[in-house]
This record gives structure tokens, C-alpha cells and sequence, in this order.
């Protein structure tokens, strides 16, 4: 089966810095991959040229066989940055509502949507609260139901457990599993190990700018990723 | 797709504080107008005399209205893009399936829908309060006039104030995108003094920094000038032949560079 995402000899430079070195990295359908590493790592500049955010200064990135340039090759894909802000004089619907209509979902259908996902991540009765007023966590769920209002093929999620307490994390994890299981591919961009040890399927591990691995966390007994990836990381400093 | 982008502009722009507070001006002068009229009315003039200088009055409004809509649309112009900029909005909006230009687009034709808006409430609700509560029968004719004019010149001032808020700081690209109607006023008025042939033939540093100005940027000032003319029936000099064509092309080269540099910038 083609890969949904192809990353061919990717490099980028920040003036004399270089951010990304040669990245290659691939991702199957239907399935979950964390892209971890340590701060600075070059994470979120591969994210960005991914999403067609930066420029890179060679390779060529593939969003199912599309050049990442081309914006339609964002009709399959939907994205939650680190931190997600919107307007804050918009309320939680408001802002669901503005996500999947950026999609072309309208009407009835929409309005089926917004009430599956909000009872979904539990934030039904946020639906009439404005953002000014939404908590860092309530603000962090509303941009996770906006990205998975799209029905896109592939969802990217920047940090996506960051600012939830653990009872939403649980909440997540169970929902990214189940849109796995509806077909979907999830890439993740994450520093918490410990969770995504426990429902992602691949890995790909960052430094200074390289994938320096790639793997399957299948080969990981419960919790031994997280000091595999230290060992790593440290002997790739 | 474009037309959820389109509301969710004029959403955010009917928030403006720009917007808030010339409208709120734009009450307190009418209030004036009107007290002083009645003031008049009821103490000295009889109803000819009133009809004159409320007539007067309500000209003096319409020519404050179209003097201060081209700073409206600079102040709105330079928020459009660079407000989502500055919050980091923009990486999630240009991340949707549409290409960047047409974010530009909508947000640069949002701004324009809402000060248009602004301009033709302010002039006509204005103008209909004004002769409802003083019994003054006011001549809208030049004040309509004045409007159509006035509607591509302030396309070309939102364009330029989104630029320029592409590189600087809002309050410096809005003094800027000011100070740029002077120049261009000033280059354009000594060109068409010694005449655009002679401009062209005797080149030296003045000549080619005012044909600089004088070609590359909109004639916002020339157009609010012209089109003030015709609210109180004035002579105005004004080269259509050269105008017209000039202003459609510069508007489109301006959005079609705002277009190639959003493009390429990094988000």
C-alpha cells in the first residue's frame, strides 16, 4: 500500500542553522506514529514543512503522492498546532462549527458531527462557552474536536496531550484509537512517552535535526521505550 | 469554503476598535449638527435660511465622512492579516485546503464589504437621522457620487496598508501608509504641473523619485479629493484617462505581490 506521507531527503536552514538534516521518513495508512525527541530536535520545523508552513531547501515531501507545496494536498489532512488559539469571541460550537465548514461539511450534517465529537471528548456542555473563558485544557479539547470534525484522512497533532489533565489524556488516547480503527492515520508530535508508548504503533526518533530512528513499538515491553529512548538520544549527542 | 473565511473576516473586523470609535465620532458630530441646527431653527433663521445652512452643515459631514474612510480603511487594512499573524492564528488557517492567496484575497475584500459598510451607513443613516430630526431636506446626490468614486481607491488603501503590515509594526505601517498618501499627492500634483512628457524627458533626482511615486503607488489622496468634489459641486482637477486605468492595474499588482511574498513567507 502507498505511504500517506513520504519525506525524501528533507534539509532546511535557519540562516547558517541547520534545522533539518536529509529527513526520510515515511507513514503507512492506518496507523499511529509519534515523532519524539528532545527540545530543539527539529520536530516542529519538520511538522511546519510537512504542513507546507516553511520552506525547506531540498527534498521533496509527498502528502498522498501530492507535492506538500500544492494545497490540495491538505484536503486530506487536518492539523492542531502546540498550542491552539482561535478568536476568542468565539464560542466552542462556534469554533467546531467554523473547523468543519472549512472542510465543506454544512447543515444537518454538520450539526450531527459537532454533537458526536463534543459528547465524544466530553465537552458537550462547553458548546455555548466563549474561548476567552475556556481553561487551557477546555481550549486544548475544542481544538482537538475541530480537527476531527474534518474526517480528514490523516490528522497531525502537535503536543496534543499538553495542558490536559489525565482523565482527559485517557479520553484522547481512546479517541485517536478509535479514529485508527475508523481508518484513519494519526502522526504526533509528542514529548510525553510514557502515553504514547501505550496506543501508538511506529515511532521515529529526532536529534539535531535527524530521524536517527525508526521503528515499531511492538518490540517494547510496557514502559521500557522511554529509557530506550534516553540511551539513544544520549549516544546521539 | 471561501464563504465561511469571508464571514469569519467581517466577524472579526466589525470588532475593530478603529470601527467602534469613528462610529461613535461619527454620532457625537452629528449630534452637534443637529442641536446646532435646531438652535438656529428655533431662535433665529426662518425655514429658507435653515435649509441653506443645514444643507452646508450636512456637506461639511459628508466631506468629514470621506476624509476620514480612506484612515479607516489604512487602520483596518494594516489588522487584516497582520492581527493573525501576531496571535499565530494564521499557521491554522493556511493549513485549511485553500491556496495562501485566497486567504489574502478574502481578508483584504472582507476589510473592504466592512468599510464600505461603515461609509454608507455613516453617509446615508447620517444624512436620513439629520433631515428626519431637523425637518432639513438633504441633497444626498454628490454624497452618492462620492461613494462610487471612493469604492476602488479604497480597495488600493486597504492593499497597501496589508503590505505594509506585512513588515512593520501596525501603528508604524498605518503613520506610514499616511505619510505615502501625502508623497503621492504631492508627486502627483507636480507631475501633472509640468506635465508627464516633460517629467519623462528631463530626468533627475526629483523627477524619477516623484514618477516613482507617482507610477508605483495609488492615488488614494487624488481620488478622495475628486470625489469631495462633488459633494459641495467643486472643480477638481483630475486626469481620468491616466486615473482609471492607473488605479486597476496598481491594485492588481499590489494584491498580486501581497500574494507572492505571503506565499513564501514562513509561518
Amino acid at each position: 500500500m502507498d505511504a500517506i506521507l513520504e519525506v525524501k531527503d528533507v534539509s532546511k536552514f535557519y540562516g547558517s542553522f541547520q534545522a533539518l538534516k536529509s529527513v526520510n521518513l515515511s507513514l503507512k495508512p492506518n496507523s499511529i506514529m509519534a515523532l519524539v525527541g528532545p527540545n530543539g530536535a527539529g520536530k516542529t520545523s519538520l511538522l511546519k514543512s510537512i504542513l507546507g508552513l516553511v520552506s525547506f531547501s531540498s527534498g521533496e515531501i509527498l502528502i498522498n503522492q501530492i507535492d506538500c507545496h500544492d494545497y490540495n494536498s491538505r484536503k486530506s489532512l487536518a492539523y492542531l498546532p502546540e498550542k491552539f488559539i482561535f478568536y476568542d469571541y468565539y464560542t466552542v460550537k462556534g469554533t467546531i462549527s467554523f473547523f468543519g465548514q472549512m472542510y465543506g461539511l454544512s447543515g444537518s450534517e454538520l450539526s450531527e458531527k459537532i454533537d458526536a465529537i463534543s459528547s465524544e471528548l466530553g465537552i458537550k456542555d462547553l458548546l455555548n462557552k466563549k474561548l476567552s473563558t475556556c481553561s487551557k485544557g477546555q481550549l486544548q479539547r475544542t481544538g482537538i474536536a475541530s480537527v476531527l470534525i474534518s474526517d480528514s484522512d490523516t490528522i497531525f497533532l502537535d503536543e496534543p496531550f499538553s495542558g490536559l489533565d489525565p482523565v482527559a489524556i485517557k479520553e484522547l488516547k481512546d479517541t485517536l484509537i478509535k479514529y485508527k480503527n475508523k481508518g484513519k492515520t494519526i502522526f504526533i508530535n509528542s514529548h510525553i512517552l510514557g502515553e504514547i508508548e501505550k496506543f501508538c504503533d511506529e515511532y521515529a526518533i529526532m536529534n539535531h535535526g535527524e530521524i536517527i530512528e525508526v521503528g515499531e513499538f511492538s518490540k517494547f515491553q510496557d514502559g521500557t521505550f522511554e529509557d530506550y529512548f534516553y540511551n539513544k538520544v544520549k549516544a546521539n549527542a | 469554503m471561501l464563504k465561511t473565511l469571508l464571514i469569519n473576516t467581517l466577524l472579526k473586523e466589525a470588532r475593530s476598535r478603529s470601527l467602534l470609535f469613528l462610529g461613535i465620532f461619527n454620532i457625537i458630530i452629528l449630534l452637534v449638527m443637529v442641536t446646532v441646527v435646531k438652535l438656529l431653527g428655533e431662535n433665529t433663521l426662518a425655514q429658507e435660511g435653515l435649509s441653506v445652512v443645514g444643507g452646508g452643515v450636512m456637506g461639511i459631514y459628508f466631506l468629514v465622512i470621506n476624509w476620514w474612510i480612506t484612515i479607516l480603511a489604512y487602520l483596518l487594512g494594516t489588522s487584516a492579516i497582520a492581527s493573525d499573524l501576531r496571535s499565530g492564528i494564521v499557521s491554522q488557517l493556511v493549513s485549511f485546503p485553500i491556496p495562501r492567496w485566497q486567504y489574502i484575497l478574502v481578508r483584504i475584500v472582507g476589510v473592504w464589504i466592512i468599510v464600505l459598510g461603515f461609509y454608507f451607513v455613516s453617509n446615508f443613516l447620517g444624512g436620513f437621522a439629520f433631515s428626519v430630526i431637523t425637518g432639513v431636506e438633504v441633497s444626498f446626490g454628490g454624497a452618492i457620487v462620492a461613494f462610487l468614486i471612493n469604492l476602488l481607491p479604497l480597495l488600493a488603501a486597504i492593499t497597501l496598508a496589508v503590505f505594509l503590515s506585512l513588515y512593520i509594526q501596525r501603528i508604524f505601517a498605518f503613520v506610514l501608509c499616511s505619510f505615502l498618501s501625502v508623497i503621492v499627492q504631492i508627486s502627483t500634483s507636480g507631475i501633472t504641473k509640468i506635465g508627464l512628457e516633460r517629467a519623462l524627458s528631463e530626468f533627475d533626482l526629483y523627477k524619477s523619485i516623484g514618477l516613482f511615486f507617482h507610477f508605483l503607488f495609488p492615488h488614494v489622496s487624488v481620488w478622495s479629493n475628486y470625489a469631495s468634489s462633488f459633494i459641495f459641486g467643486s472643480e477638481a482637477s483630475f486626469n481620468s484617462m491616466f486615473e482609471v486605468p492607473h488605479l486597476v492595474v496598481i491594485t492588481m499588482v499590489w494584491i498580486g505581490l501581497i500574494s507572492f511574498i505571503f506565499k513564501k513567507k514562513e509561518l
